[in-house]
């Protein structure tokens, strides 16, 4: 299963993005599933997540920001998020976090790297999910360890950082019960 | 009480349009290229402003700012 990623300059659209958004889920179908883009069709469930019309063992997510694209394949339902590192908004970070998640942000060395970790690991689980901004997130509940290591209170979900980008901050999320996601090849594309 | 120009003034913070593209019909995350980040940045705001409290199941309903809007004005503290 694969993890494609571009990184993306400052001066780069939002349609730019999304033009090389497509690219990489062309490429990644190709070489997560052995299939070419003509041969599988698009189509939205009820919230809007783009899904593949009858492959019910393909799944993918794309997720953009400012600074990079990233596309994630795998065999179960999946979710990416993207985020350019930048000063949190405590506002946000009063909606999403919760008491315990607050404290570690703020007692943590880099607080807004470590707090939009967090913000990244709840938007993958909600994008896993499929279900949009209607999920309560501050529910949805991490803690990141010094080795990595992610908990939560979703057992039924994985989870991966991906922080070899000093721009951004990518999460990962399957939805498969139990143990860790099979490992995921991060695959780096030129822009 | 209208909100929007209140709405327009929040959000011109987050998007990089002119007012002129801000409507009662604009949804902010496929017309103005905002985020769920930004849109939730947009809605702390507005609580803290006008004092009221957005429940996170309604969020999904909001989809225009004219949503945004009504939704305020039913739930403002007058």
């Amino acid at each position: 299963m694969s993890i494609l990623v571009a990184e993306c300059p400052w001066e780069a659209s939002v349609a730019e993005q999304r033009h090389t958004a497509q690219r990489l889920l062309r490429l990644g179908l190709e070489r997560a599933f052995g299939v070419r883009p003509g041969e599988v069709e698009l189509e939205l469930n009820s919230w809007g997540k783009p899904l593949l019309r009858g492959h019910p063992g393909m799944y993918f997510n794309v997720a953009h920001c400012r600074r990079a694209v990233a596309v994630l394949f795998a065999d179960c339902p999946v979710g990416v998020d993207v985020a350019s590192l930048r000063c949190r908004d405590a506002l946000v970070a009063a909606r999403c976090l919760d008491a315990a998640e607050s404290e570690r942000v703020e007692a943590a060395a880099d607080p807004d790297r470590e707090f939009f970790r967090y913000w990244t690991l709840k938007e993958s689980y909600v994008k896993a999910l499929g279900c949009g901004l209607s999920y309560p997130v501050r529910g949805v509940r991490f803690e990141v360890f010094r080795d990595r290591e992610i908990g939560s209170n979703r057992p039924w979900a994985a989870f991966r950082l991906i922080e070899e980008f000093a721009a951004v901050v990518i999460a990962l999320c399957w939805l498969r019960q139990g143990g860790r996601p099979k490992d995921s090849e991060l695959v780096q594309v030129e822009w | 009480m209208n909100m929007l120009p209140i709405i327009t003034t929040v959000v011109l913070e987050y998007a990089d349009v002119p007012e002129s593209a801000i409507q009662r019909d604009t949804d902010p995350l496929r017309d103005l290229d905002l985020t769920s980040y930004d849109l939730m940045g947009i809605i702390g705001r507005l609580e803290n402003e006008l004092g009221v409290t957005v429940a996170e199941r309604d969020i999904r309903h909001l989809v225009t700012l004219g949503d945004l809007d009504d939704y305020i004005k039913a739930h403002v503290v007058q």
